[in-house]
């Protein structure tokens, strides 16, 4: 099977069955954190307002290994802009963000995606909302295939009914999909369903790979994966957030930390999870043990940065372009183990 | 006082009489993060092979309110272009650092600095290595001049008879002049002066601004200001790295991470500290304290994001470019207060 992509290189299926593909996410986090998108709304704004810090991460992604640029859509949905006042910049953002993404895609073989996720109002059994919520996905797909995506994301969804809409909106447009999970505290979708249970029925009704993403990070995803990759003949995907949850703990948001008097709201999330970052070993880690499950699409959600994506990317014997730069600490002016270094600043380092 | 600047504004002197001044370090961690620069030899190479991440990085700071666009020359000397082989890049290196901080500091009317910093083969006591080591300050204060900077800043040394070459080569340049020690695991230079005194030398010998930067993080720096402001008259300056240091544990160098077996060299420092960052609201804490002790050039250094230079500036009642992105909370999908966000959503937040 064959789907040619943009530049002609193999389409996403392809690429899966020969190997693993990465996906680097996280445009909200990082975004946020270097200055351009609010926390709260989260509303992908800078794409309309700084485009090149946009395209900046897109590139330092590239470099770091992702084989995917995910069009930074993450709600820029018509209820997330009603929520703003800025419904009428909904067609705009979404085409620029997809344009944005394929010019950095073009720079380096990779391929595009477009993106929808959870609607936060789609209310389960109702009719009436999914009826709405579908019309949202339905134009965000329409303005992707319009802008030439090569596959479709819809992810950080909660209930497997909601991803069914976007799965039935993205094949209907003829693209490949990929419906990625957001599994929190019980580890089951907002409908009571175990994530392999829900990764069946989004298989049988047609996505080309299905998994988890966001909520959780690693430690508290990988438990999860097993089950889903016994249960589905197709492809896996896995892209936890980038901070060390934990068993009571399970997920970013209901993650603590008892070492800061000096939260907004008692609550870490989301804008001081700095010090539960996962390192980039721990990434490493996860990837091995993912991809030893039999993940077969990888990436790394809110938190994410470059060096966590050069980490994924090295852990699967690659060498991005940005591996030209991973540490080499031989060369330290302390701890370094050259003969250049002068004994007496190794000396130091005990007191350092 | 007046001293004309780059921009046009108001000089660095004139600028620390009216108030604070906000100076962002920490590009050489936050370019290694991003996939432009290798830990260990920590060469500013990205000068020379990326200058668009140089670029985007200080124009990121500026955006989040620094006032200064700090030369990204650190390490850029000739000792540690030997150590890596390209000497004969040196004065490109440092020359095309200089045009990049002023480019950016011309978009918002900061200040330009340049930097100079620990040789790592200065030997206390030894002539010639003073010798060498001045010949070093002099080569690259030499082109900071040249190029047109506003003042010079030498920093993250740690023996005072060091710092005191460094200044007399700005001094004899006719430059102001930022002189910042760091105080490793013992509260004392590597000559064995309490900071105070440290700074007190350097204050009597003629910097404008005195204090530590790097090493500490906010928790075990602050402890070490007041002594400083009480030692001198000249202005205080205080720029910890951006981590939770500890009594025990009080550098970056000297941080452990018990959660973690994977570290390769079962140390954090230098590329896993993530897990250690400190969030925003600790850096806004740390400035507000250091303000109130009379601190008044005040920044962060390795590990220091945008955000957290955003919360240096708001912490000093500030508005910076960034702050029309700070945090909404009223408006997130689950946490928000908005009537707009559905009641079924607020429910579920526990859950999360």
């Amino acid at each position: 099977m064959h789907d040619p992509s943009e530049t002609a290189a193999p389409g996403l299926l392809e690429r899966l069955e020969a190997g693993p593909v990465i996906c680097a996410e996280g445009y909200l986090f990082e975004l946020e954190r270097a200055g351009y998108v609010t926390a709260g709304p989260y509303v992908p704004e800078a794409v309309l307002e700084h485009p090149d810090a946009v395209i900046r991460l897109h590139r330092d992604f590239l470099r770091a290994g992702s084989d995917v640029m995910l069009a930074f859509t993450y709600y820029a949905h018509r209820e997330k802009l009603r929520l703003v006042g800025k419904e009428d910049s909904l067609e705009e953002m979404n085409r620029t963000a997809i344009r944005l993404a394929r010019v950095v895609a073009q720079e380096g073989g990779a391929l595009v995606a477009g993106n929808v996720c959870n609607s936060n109002i789609y209310v389960d059994g109702e009719p009436e909302s999914a009826r709405t919520v579908r019309a949202m996905f339905d134009e965000q797909v329409g303005w992707a295939v319009d802008e030439g995506v090569d596959f479709i994301v819809a992810e950080t969804i909660g209930y497997v009914s909601e991803a069914l809409l976007a799965l039935d909106a993205i094949k209907e447009s003829g693209l490949p999909a990929v419906i990625n999970l957001a599994i929190f505290r019980d580890p089951l979708t907002r409908e009571g369903l175990t994530p392999a249970e829900a990764c069946k029925r989004l298989e049988d009704a047609g996505a080309d790979v299905v998994g988890l993403n966001c909520a959780r990070g690693p430690a508290t995803m990988l438990p999860l994966l097993r089950s889903i990759r016994e249960a589905v003949t197709c492809h896996v995907s896995a892209l936890p957030v980038a901070y060390r949850t934990s068993a009571n703990e399970p997920t970013f948001l209901s993650i603590s930390d008892a070492d800061c008097g000096c939260l907004p709201e008692g609550r870490a999330f989301p804008t001081a999870l700095d010090n539960l970052a996962c390192n980039r070993y721990e990434i490493a880690e996860f990837t091995k043990a993912a991809r030893d499950i039999g993940v077969g699409y990888l990436g790394v959600c809110c938190g994410a940065a470059p060096h966590h994506i050069r980490s994924m990317a090295e852990t699967l014997g690659r060498r991005p372009p940005a591996s030209r730069y991973s540490p080499d600490m031989s060369r330290h002016a302390y701890l370094g183990t050259v003969p250049e270094i002068p004994a007496a600043n190794r000396d130091f380092v005990k007191g350092m | 006082m007046t001293d004309a600047t780059v921009a046009g504004g108001p000089g660095l002197l004139e600028r620390l009489e009216t108030g604070p001044v906000i100076c962002a370090e920490g590009y050489l961690f936050e370019i290694e993060r991003r996939g432009y620069l290798s830990a260990g030899a920590y060469v500013p190479e990205a000068v020379l092979e990326h200058p668009d991440a140089v670029a985007r990085l200080h124009r990121d700071f500026l955006h989040a309110g620094s006032e200064v666009m700090l030369a990204f020359t650190y390490y850029a000397h000739r000792e540690k272009l030997r150590l890596i082989g390209k000497e004969g890049a040196l004065e490109e290196i440092n020359r095309t650092a200089l045009r990049l901080a002023r480019e950016a500091a011309l978009e918002g009317d900061a200040l330009v600095a340049g930097n100079v910093c620990n040789s790592n083969i200065f030997v206390d006591g030894d002539p010639e290595s003073a010798r060498t080591v001045r010949a070093m300050f002099d080569e690259q204060v030499g082109w900071a001049v040249d190029e047109g900077v506003d003042f010079i800043v030498a920093e993250t040394i740690s023996f005072v008879s060091e710092a005191l070459l460094a200044l007399d080569a700005i001094k004899a340049a006719g430059m102001p002049a930022v002189i910042n020690l760091a105080i490793h695991r013992e509260p004392h230079t590597r000559d064995g002066l309490t900071p105070a005194e440290g700074a007190k030398r350097l204050g009597d010998a003629g910097a404008d601004v005195v204090g530590l930067n790097c090493t500490r993080g906010p928790a075990t720096m602050l402890p070490l200001l007041g002594p400083i402001r009480d030692a001198v008259s000249c202005h205080v300056a205080a720029l910890p790295v951006a981590y939770r240091t500890t009594e025990d544990q009080p550098s970056f160098q000297s941080l452990e991470d018990p959660a973690c077996g994977c570290l390769p060299d079962g140390r954090p420092f230098p590329v896993a500290l993530d897990p250690f960052t400190v969030n925003r609201y600790e850096v806004e804490e740390f400035t507000r304290a250091a303000h109130a002790l009379g601190v008044n050039y005040l920044g962060v250094c390795c590990g220091a994001g945008p955000h957290h230079i955003r919360a240096v500036a708001e912490a000093l009642g500030r508005r910076p470019p960034a702050s029309r992105y700070s945090p909404d909370m009223s408006r997130h999908a689950f946490y928000g207060t908005s009537d707009q966000v559905p009641s079924a959503y607020k429910d579920f937040s526990k859950n999360l």
